[in-house]
């Protein structure tokens, strides 16, 4: 493999990995209360 | 000022580029060049895909029951009327580039697109591939940066700041303060280095500007660095008092004298000939512009690809670097909006106009080169900033449409180093919105000495690839910060 094979590999499979984080981070559960009370959504007042 | 590692960081940062760069500007150009080549080469597909993800999220957005969501609380009203709002989008997205790149960059594509097929195909697809440029997915980018700000600082109460959301949607935990720490730094970092472009764009339309009104050719540095000076002494006094009422007369002066040239040009170049290419670039861009979005070039020869990364790639990462710059603006004038509003009214618009625009600059140019035999086309490999005049030379009352040019590119700069201080320095002070005179004017130098060294390289080639070195980490961000606001928008009620 060249050097120029391997720094494109590297690259892409940077890109592989950050899209996978996105995704995982979308369907994430989270815990309730991430937002405090003063930063809740203003529209529900 | 001292206390605040990010803004030290930041304008370190962007201090050692703007060292490096007057120290060394061809070594920079070349640095830039390499890594942006590679890194082209690399993810065009992720860029390509990326923009087309982001146009195909705002309508889905707009089309969704999400659409209803208020950019505020409920009962917020918008600040300004519809009218006065998309006259601003306008002036957001009008800036000195379309006075720059109106006729050269439609010719510029025609100059190689003509190899491949017959010339009229070529002046069509010319057209069409400069309205993708302007259009709708650069529209997006801006969209769903301003989106998310605007959402997360009128409906969730957080700072206008790009870490936001992060925290917003995950909480203040270590990866969200350093992602959203270093989300900041990036978005300071892109809007800089394009801010430094813009300057440098300008310079250089300026001076060819003046080069065509006192009859100089060649005039070399010493006029860039003249027009420079007068441009730096320009934005100094902006930054030091509170001008915001005035600078928003400036910005739409120099849209006024804008949409003026564009009337100007219309009535006076062969208007059927205009009207008959913006007729038929609205149906074509249309019908293939969401296809486009998808088109990489893989199977063409080197010639095509170096042009789709000097070109299309570029101008996305362009797109990228103003984002965060743009985006704040856009938030900040649309609250009380819902979000359908808001994505018509921040893609739909300006996409009309620039299609507008270029239809009338680029055919100008076309009827020059195929009915008149006129000689375009060396200009603009000799030197492209004069295309712009050399065009306006051929049409009646060009003294005076040239000084207008010049002068509406001199507003559009200045009044974009003056917007781009104040949100550097309230990015770097956690959202401050009245960040401190000091931090103003640091940013303006730096913004200046950015701008400086990107008119000693003396080659738009050299500023495309630099502005590309910075703005190309930001697609993460916007990613990132676009995951966010679709989780957020899960919880809301519709």
């Amino acid at each position: 493999m060249s050097l120029k094979n391997f720094i494109d590999t590297l690259l892409n499979v940077w890109v592989f990995a950050f899209i996978g984080i996105l995704v995982w981070l979308y369907f994430k559960r989270e815990p309730e209360g991430n937002e405090t009370e003063s930063q809740k959504s203003v529209g529900d007042n | 000022m001292f206390k605040n590692p990010l803004l030290l960081i930041a304008l370190t940062l962007t201090g050692l580029i703007a060292i490096w760069g007057i120290i060394d500007t061809a070594g920079l150009a070349q640095f830039s060049s390499t890594i942006t080549g590679v890194l082209f080469t690399s993810r065009a597909w992720f860029i390509m895909l990326s923009v087309s993800l982001l146009l195909i999220l705002c309508i889905w957005l707009a089309i969704s029951p999400y659409g209803k969501i208020k950019l505020g609380k409920n009962d917020d009203e918008p600040e300004f009327s519809t009218v006065s709002w998309l006259t601003m989008l306008f002036a957001a997205g009008m800036g000195v580039g379309l006075l720059f790149w109106g006729t050269a960059e439609p010719l510029s594509h025609f100059n190689v697109i003509r190899n491949y097929t017959d010339t009229f195909r070529a002046a069509e697809h010319a057209l069409f591939i400069t309205n993708f440029h302007w259009g709708l997915h650069a529209w997006a980018i801006y969209a769903v940066t301003g989106l998310v700000m605007a959402y997360f600082s009128f409906r969730k109460g957080y700072p206008i700041l790009v870490s936001s959301p992060m925290k917003a949607v995950f909480g203040q935990r270590t990866w969200t303060r350093s992602v959203g720490w270093l989300s900041d730094l990036l978005a300071i970092y892109a809007i800089a280095i394009g801010i430094g472009g813009s300057i440098a764009m300008g310079v250089f339309q300026i001076q060819s500007g003046v080069e065509s009104l006192l009859g100089l050719h060649n005039s070399g540095l010493w006029l860039a660095g003249v027009i420079f000076a007068v441009l730096c002494l320009s934005y100094i006094l902006p930054l030091t008092v509170d001008l915001s009422k005035g600078m928003a007369t400036l910005s739409n002066t120099a849209m006024a004298i804008a949409g003026g040239l564009l009337i100007f040009v219309l009535l006076t170049g062969p208007t059927y000939y205009i009207m008959s290419a913006i007729t038929g670039s609205i149906g074509d861009y249309f019908a293939r512009v969401v296809p486009h979005g998808f088109k990489t070039y893989t199977f063409f020869d080197e010639k095509v690809t170096n042009w789709f990364q000097s070109w299309t790639l570029t101008f996305m990462v362009w797109w990228l670097a103003w984002a965060p710059f743009v985006g704040v603006f856009i938030a900040r004038i649309s609250k009380g909006r819902t979000i359908r509003e808001y994505i018509i009214g921040v893609i739909l618009v300006p996409t009309f106009f620039s299609i507008f625009w270029f239809g009338v600059f680029s055919s100008v140019g076309f009827y020059g080169v195929l009915k008149l035999d006129a000689p375009i086309l060396e200009v603009l490999k000799t030197n492209i900033n004069d295309t712009t005049f050399f065009v306006l030379r051929h049409l009646p009352l060009s003294t005076l449409t040239i000084i207008a040019t010049v002068l509406a590119a001199f507003l559009f700069v200045v009044t974009s180093v003056v917007s781009a201080s104040f949100v550097l320095s309230m990015f770097a002070s956690g959202g401050d919105l009245n960040p401190p005179t000091r931090t103003k004017l640091i940013w303006g130098a730096i913004l200046g000495a950015l701008g400086l060294v990107m008119i000693l390289s003396n080659s738009i080639d050299a500023v495309k690839s630099i502005i590309g070195l910075a703005a190309l980490p930001f697609i993460f961000i916007v990613l990132l910060v676009a995951v966010c606001l679709l989780k957020a928008l899960k919880s809301e009620v519709v």
